[in-house]
């Protein structure tokens, strides 16, 4: 009887065995924690984080850190229970899925950084040719205070730009660098607005026919005639309907305008005559060449403007327009008067008589400084 | 017989007393994590606020575990050791945002201060600046220019005042810039006229 009862232990026994070992895996699963997973799912949620999830991947983190919660409580909850109860098959699936998201959060944040760096960086460029160009023009077209405002305003916004670039807020970057250019783009509207008589046909067709009726008179007696073209700053000498030399001139510092009154610091356009020649011992400029204006026409236009009130009452006409010498500087210095270089002055002068023809015009539509801006702008797109 | 009668209810007392959540050091520790946020944790300490919203987390899945199990075995005392952690996380969070704040603050107050002097020397070197015919220096420009660099100060002072630290170091730098070329425009003007004289 007894070896029965042996048999019966030891097939119990071995049964035993062969179930634990053949459950043994299932069981395993189902109640070993799931640390590895554990592990790389909050360091995926860690490496979303510090990608910047945050900002560039929100609503991606929030789902992925809201089921790193869910799992960590439901592993917790298998934790507390009875070691053959426990089942941390839901946990892993949690923990799989959080690992997931959060890896796509990871690539998500990093794309979006990405693009937001890049347009950022595109804006930043186009701002910085945008201030670029409106600083050339208005070295070339004097700004008045709104358009100086314009593109001090589209200076500063470029350099926060830059500033939140480098501090890594790319996205604020690009609004900086969005302002800057619309600054520097109404800046150079403004030069545009503001030096318009220089591109106007009319304008133009007005100023050629001075030159034209000034060039044919001079054939006509076969004397000296001078034409002053303010956008190239040059001074154009003509003998016999003959241009034979032309000088480097500067001109009056407001270098847009037409002279409309005293102490506006503009060149007069018109046509004028020597009226006076003054050596070196009578100039403060070297030698000088004396101008009729105001001549009639220039009165007739001042009194019509002070009729409209364009000028005040106590405005006056101004006068004393010379060519004179201390010039080629370059700049446009004078308050109202043609200066040429010593050199230039001494070869001019003795070739002028008094009642020489002189017509000074604004352009004659082939080019200058304020006309070469304008069309610079027109090609790099920024005059609206 | 009497010690028996008593034993019993006061260890019934026991297991019930140890069974509840630790409320107040939860709420603790929430509480401290609100602070952590009001004090811009997000921007200043982001890594340290995530730390202390993990650890926060935690503290609610180990509640929630005890929760789920058998009132008479329930264990509160991991829960407790976790709050303390999540406060002490949640703490560290607000003290590294306000010292990283403060670091901000220092620094655009510096710029700031900065800024103002050079706006005061530039001012002062455009009241002196070469004027009348010859000189390169437009001063109407030049002023147009300060008074550009006077506003951005403003709008930097403003964000300081609003504590947009960062926006107001961003203004501020700009305003140093402008003034320096206007500076640098006068000290031309300057040295052309020297030149001549």
């Amino acid at each position: 009887m007894g070896w029965k009862w042996g048999f019966f232990t030891a097939a119990m026994v071995a049964l035993s065995v062969a179930t634990w070992a053949a459950g043994y895996p299932w069981l395993s699963e189902r109640i070993t924690p799931p640390h590895e997973s554990t592990s790389l799912a909050i360091e995926a949620v860690g490496a979303a984080r510090s990608a910047g999830a945050g900002t560039w991947a929100p609503a991606l983190l929030r789902e992925a850190e809201s089921n790193l919660r869910l799992s960590l409580a439901e592993r917790r909850r298998q934790e507390v229970r009875v070691i053959l109860l426990r089942n941390y098959a839901d946990a892993r699936a949690l923990l799989s899925l959080t690992q997931s998201q959060a890896d796509e959060a990871t690539r998500t944040a990093r794309l979006q950084r990405g693009l937001a760096e890049v347009e950022a960086s595109s804006s930043l460029s186009s701002a910085s040719l945008a201030v670029a160009s409106a600083e050339r023009m208005s070295r070339a077209i004097p700004l008045d205070a709104d358009g100086r405002r314009h593109l001090a305003r589209a200076r500063s916004a470029l350099i926060e730009a830059r500033y939140h670039r480098d501090n890594g807020d790319p996205r604020r970057a690009e609004e900086l660098s969005e302002e800057a250019l619309q600054q520097a783009q109404d800046a150079v509207t403004r030069a545009n607005t503001l030096a318009a008589r220089y591109v106007d046909e009319e304008q133009i067709r007005t100023w050629r026919r001075w030159i034209v009726e000034t060039v044919a008179a001079s054939k006509k007696t076969g004397g000296a005639a001078i034409v002053v073209n303010k956008d190239k700053h040059l001074v154009t000498l003509y003998l016999a309907g003959r241009a034979v030399r032309s000088y480097r001139a500067d001109m009056g510092r407001n270098k847009l305008n037409d002279k409309s009154r005293a102490g506006d610091l503009a060149t007069p356009e018109g046509r004028y005559k020597i009226i006076s020649k003054k050596g070196p011992n009578s100039s403060r400029y070297h030698r000088a060449l004396q101008l009729d204006y105001p001549n009639a026409a220039d009165l007739r236009r001042f009194e019509s403007a002070r009729r409209s009130g364009e000028l005040k009452n106590n405005a006056r006409p101004g006068g004393l327009i010379e060519i004179h010498g201390e010039g080629g500087r370059g700049i446009d210095w004078t308050d109202g008067c043609v200066a040429l270089s010593n050199k230039d002055m001494d070869d001019l002068y003795p070739r002028i008589q008094l009642g020489t023809p002189v017509t000074i015009v604004g352009g004659d539509g082939s080019g200058g400084v304020f006309s070469r801006a304008i069309q610079d702008a027109v090609e790099e797109n920024r005059i609206k | 017989m009497k010690t028996k009668q008593m034993i019993i209810p006061l260890a019934l007392a026991l297991v019930t007393a140890c069974a509840k959540p630790p409320q107040a050091e939860v709420d603790a520790a929430r509480a401290a994590l609100d602070s952590a946020r009001t004090a811009e944790a997000a921007e200043y300490a982001p890594e340290s606020l995530a730390a202390a919203e993990d650890a926060l987390a935690a503290l609610d899945a180990e509640i929630q575990a005890q929760q789920g199990r058998f009132f008479l075995i329930r264990s509160y005392g991991e829960a407790q050791t976790k709050a303390a952690a999540a406060r002490e996380a949640a703490e560290k969070a607000a003290g590294d945002a306000a010292t990283a704040r403060e670091q901000v603050r220092v620094e655009s107050e510096g710029l700031l201060a900065q800024a103002s002097a050079q706006l005061t020397e530039a001012s002062s070197l455009l009241a002196v600046a070469p004027t009348g015919k010859g000189t390169a220096a437009d001063i109407a420009a030049l002023k147009a220019d300060l008074q550009a660099a006077t506003s951005t100060i403003k709008e930097a002072e403003q964000a300081y005042s609003a504590g947009q630290y960062k926006e107001a170091q961003a203004k501020a730098t700009a305003a140093i810039a402008t003034i320096g070329t206007v500076k640098q425009a006068i000290e031309s003007a300057r040295q052309m006229r020297e030149r001549r004289s």
